[in-house]
This record gives structure tokens, C-alpha cells and sequence, in this order.
């Protein structure tokens, strides 16, 4: 599918998702409510058919208060690529786990847990998974700090 | 020689009264190829759960890449896959060059399909000797590191290091080939079409080899797509996707070459599938030697610093999807750099398809899952 017709149909299966074909990769940004139901619509619509978790991360964005979840979808019967966005609340990081459509977002979603501290509801097996179980803090958080760093930030 | 071995199947808990234990595996242990920690729950000997355990080697790169600017951070991903570290390297740089809209000279573009390819050679001989020592052919072991050595000798004398190469640079590479570079990958490609046919004869057929491997941890298309796997993980199960073909990058699209795949996505055809890339590796480079244009290796780059934005790329490494992601703030640092490597998803698989076989079924499908635990923990 092409980027704008891509982008035309996520805004027919989400209204309130705010869609931006200008980037590398079109772009979807889509409040809480409306995450989960679009990310079960991309995987099992036949159209459109996200079968592929390509990539799974998080950003901070202390100034919004924000963790925004980025997820970046492959499709391979299509070949086409999309990147879903969902905004977590920093002081109460909380979005719905997708790792029962895509089984590869479980340790993604785990790392995230682990390094921003989002909780992702649902999730069958929500532990850190680099760091230790007790360890404090979320290191890639931007106000993480840590006296045993050696190299200072610059 | 080639008569198929039994098919064993799962075998299910009888009508005895047992106890579940549990073993651990790792983190020192030699089939964990590395730190890796594997907590198995057992009945007898069938495994019930495989707990990975991950970190113990984590050091947080994609943090200290937010410290440094951008031509610094190409020796961190040597620190990851540093069995294929120009893969890894490549998949930075590429990214970083797609978000400057930077245009590297095709010399460059020629290089680095060398590299990559020849990376590829080293990584598989590496792993063919290791996958057959996980399974006590310790020979095997021997076979694949004297071809491994070759391609090291060379990358040596190109950059001056074994692995970690840090020979890219954003807008080509840091320095031009030397000058018996051609003869040298002449003589490797004509040393490896032996080589892999001597692989095939020594091990291929070899009853136990095929007992321990035929019909083992066999991963389902549906599942290797769903956990984001990728390489010979992926194409193994019969999935044909190969992001040189399907995503395409570089000159990879002038070059002809097949790709193989699996039929069952055992143990078994993830060991062929990686032999047989091996020959298509030397198809590649015996094209890539003939078409190499002369001119410069390296673009002219002034200041690294990528517009405001977010960027995306990913390449096919030895073991996989690689893609880099970053977001840039528009200045000479990244704002936030993530690293999805191949090992990481290609592990994900493993609690699940090693469930119902034995423990030294486990060494066998994690083998043969060829992971490098630096690029899972990063």
C-alpha cells in the first residue's frame, strides 16, 4: 500500500489517531484509548496485514511529560511499513500490552519496562530483563543519574 | 548417507509419579555461547520451561551514545554482534547517512558489500565450528576456524583489528583497500567453494549429527514472523526474506544471488540454510570484485548533524534484521539512539520451541539459533 493510502486507512479505523506521511517512515500517533484497537486492526486486517514486529522502543520527553512507545510494524506480504506512536503519562507510565498480536513485542515490551519503567497492562510476564530485579531507577530515562557512571554526560 | 533420521517426537509425561526440578543453565556455560542464563524446568530430562535470563553483559551503549557525537558512536557497535561487527557497523552509518541525505561514493558502496559479505563468511565458518562442537564433534571445531582465519588475516591487514573493526565512517570508510585486497578474495572465495563442500561431507551426513538436529525445535513460519526474527532463524522455517532482496539497500539490487530457505524450521535447516548462504556469499563477492569502480572511498562530510527528526534503517546482518533508530534534536548528538538487533528476537523463540525436548535438545536448537549474547544484552 502506498504511504497515503496507508495512513487513509489507519484514519478510517482510528479518527483521533494524527497521522503524518512527511517523516522517513508514515507515522501514526494514537491516544490510549484508541492504541489497542488500531494495533488489532493493523494486524489482522488482510489489507493492511502488520505480521512483522521490525522494532519496539520508547522516548522521553520530560519536558511534555511524556514517554512516547514507538512501534515500527512490518508488513511482509505487502512490504509496506508503518510506525505507531502512543503517548505514556511520565508520572503514571501505563499502555496496553500488544505482545499477544505480535509474540516479539513481549521482550521488546520488557525492555522498555525495564529502562523507561511503562508499565504495560496485560503483559504475561512483566519483569526487567537487563538489570537486576532490584535495581533502582530507569537508567534511560533522561533525569536518570547515577554516581558510578564513569563517563560523565558532556 | 542420507537416510533421514528417525523423527523423534516430544515426548509426553507418562503415567509415572515424578517430581519437576529445575537445572540452571549458564551464566557460564560453553553452549550459551557467552553470558546467556538459562533457568530450565525439568521432568526427568524433557524440559517443561526455559527462563532466559538476559543483562549480564549489558552496558547500556544505547545511553553513552546520547554523550557522543555522531562519528564517534561507530566503534559501539562493534561491541555488539562482534562476530559480523562491519554488519553492525554498516547498519549505524547507513542510517545516520540517510538522515544527512548523504550520497557515498559507490567505490565505498562496493567495500563495504565486500566486508559485509566476508563478515558473513567468517560468522558462519565461526558458527558451523561451534554449532558442531555444541553437539560433540569437536573436529568440526577445527574446520571452520581455518577458513574463519583467512577472512580475520584480511580484515587485519585493512583496518588493523580481528573483530572489532570500527572501519566504517559516515559517508563511506575510513580507508581505501589494500592493494592485494582483490587476489586475497579471489583466493578466500575459491578456498571457501572447498570448504563448504568438505563442511557438507564431514558433518551433513553424519548420522548422529542428523539424529541430534532433523526434526528438532522446529519453529513454525507463523511463530519465526510473529517473534520478529530474522536471518537464517527466519528463513529457515521457509520463510523467503532477506532485506538484501526484499529491502533492498546499497548495490545489493546489481548483484545476483539466491536465497535459501528451510522447509521444516528445524535444527536442520537452519544449519543448510547457513551453508548454503556461505556459497551465495562467494557469488556475491566474485560480482562485487568484478564491478568495483575506482574513485574515491569516502564522501566529503562536513558537519555531522542530522535535521530534527526521526530515522529508521535497517540492513541484513549475518544473524539478521538490524535496525537502527534515532531521534535527532537537530544537533551534533543523538537525542536517543536504539539498537534492535537480531539476536535479541531470534532468542525471544526459544522458550517456546524448546519446550518438550530434552536438555540436550536445548543445546542443540540454541546453537543452532546462532546467537552472540553482547548483541542481545547491548
Amino acid at each position: 500500500m502506498e504511504r497515503a493510502e496507508l495512513l487513509a486507512a489507519v484514519v478510517a479505523a482510528c479518527p483521533t489517531a494524527a497521522v503524518d506521511a512527511a517523516p522517513q517512515l508514515p507515522e501514526a500517533k494514537v491516544p490510549r484509548e484508541a492504541f489497542r484497537p488500531l494495533m488489532e486492526r493493523l494486524k489482522a486486517d488482510p489489507a493492511l496485514a502488520f505480521d512483522y514486529p521490525m522494532s519496539m522502543t520508547a522516548v522521553d520527553w520530560p519536558e511534555a511529560g511524556a514517554i512516547t512507545c514507538v512501534y515500527h510494524l512490518a508488513s511482509m506480504a505487502h512490504g509496506h511499513k508503518i510506525v505507531v506512536k502512543c503517548d505514556a503519562d511520565r508520572a503514571r507510565p501505563e499502555v496496553p500490552t500488544v505482545s499477544d498480536l505480535w509474540r516479539g513485542c513481549e521482550w521488546f515490551e520488557r525492555e522498555v519496562y525495564d529502562l523507561f519503567g511503562v508499565v504495560f497492562t496485560d503483559h504475561p510476564d512483566l519483569r526487567r530483563i537487563m538489570l537486576t530485579d532490584d535495581w533502582v531507577g530507569y537508567p534511560l530515562r533522561k533525569d536518570y543519574r547515577d554516581s558510578r557512571i564513569a563517563g560523565k554526560p558532556y | 548417507m542420507d537416510s533421514p533420521a528417525p523423527n523423534r517426537a516430544p515426548q509426553a509425561k507418562d503415567a509415572l509419579k515424578t517430581e519437576e526440578y529445575f537445572i540452571n543453565m549458564g551464566p557460564q556455560h560453553p553452549s550459551t555461547h557467552g553470558v546467556l542464563r538459562l533457568v530450565m524446568r525439568l521432568d526427568g530430562e524433557t524440559v517443561l520451561q526455559v527462563v532466559p535470563h538476559l543483562g549480564y553483559i549489558h552496558r547500556s551503549i544505547e545511553r553513552m551514545c546520547e554523550w557522543d557525537v555522531y562519528p564517534q558512536l561507530v566503534h559501539f557497535t562493534d561491541r555488539m554482534d562482534y562476530l559480523s561487527a562491519m554488519s553492525t557497523n554498516w547498519a549505524y552509518v547507513q542510517v545516520v547517512e540517510k538522515a544527512l541525505g548523504l550520497v557515498v561514493p559507490e567505490r565505498a558502496e562496493y567495500i563495504r558489500v565486500m566486508v559485509a559479505e566476508l563478515n558473513r563468511l567468517s560468522s558462519h565458518a565461526m558458527w558451523f565450528g561451534a554449532y558442531c562442537m555444541d553437539l560433540g564433534a569437536a573436529s568440526a571445531f577445527f574446520y571452520g576456524f581455518r577458513e574463519r582465519e583467512l577472512v580475520v588475516d584480511l580484515f587485519e591487514t585493512l583496518c588493523g583489528q580481528r573483530l572489532t573493526y570500527n572501519y566504517m565512517r559516515i559517508g563511506g570508510v575510513s580507508k581505501d583497500l589494500t592493494e592485494d585486497f582483490a587476489p586475497r578474495v579471489r583466493d578466500i572465495c575459491e578456498t571457501f567453494k572447498r570448504a563448504v563442500d568438505e563442511y557438507e561431507r564431514l558433518v551433513s551426513g553424519n548420522v548422529i549429527f542428523r539424529q541430534r538436529t532433523e526434526g528438532i525445535g522446529i519453529l513454525s513460519p507463523e511463530k519465526a514472523v510473529g517473534y520478529g526474527c530474522g536471518g537464517p532463524v527466519l528463513r529457515g522455517s521457509g520463510v523467503r526474506y532477506d532485506l538484501r532482496k526484499d529491502d533492498p539497500y546499497s548495490v545489493y539490487p546489481r548483484l545476483k544471488f539466491d536465497v535459501p530457505v528451510g522447509s521444516r524450521g528445524d535444527c536442520f535447516d537452519r544449519y543448510r540454510v547457513r551453508l548454503e548462504e556461505m556459497r551465495q556469499s562467494v557469488r556475491i563477492l566474485e560480482q562485487a570484485l568484478e564491478q568495483l569502480p575506482g574513485g574515491a572511498w569516502m564522501a566529503d562530510v562536513k558537519a555531522v548533524r542530522p535535521a530534527k527528526g526521526e530515522y529508521y534503517a535497517r540492513l541484513e546482518t549475518a544473524r539478521g534484521d538490524m535496525g537502527v533508530y534515532f531521534v535527532s534534536q537537530g544537533g551534533t548528538k543523538p537525542y536517543r539512539m536504539k539498537f534492535r538487533t537480531a539476536c535479541f528476537s531470534n532468542l525471544s523463540c526459544l522458550p517456546e520451541i524448546s519446550v518438550g525436548w530434552k536438555i540436550a535438545d536445548v543445546v542443540s536448537i540454541l546453537g543452532s539459533l546462532d546467537v552472540v549474547i553482547p548483541d542481545i544484552d547491548r
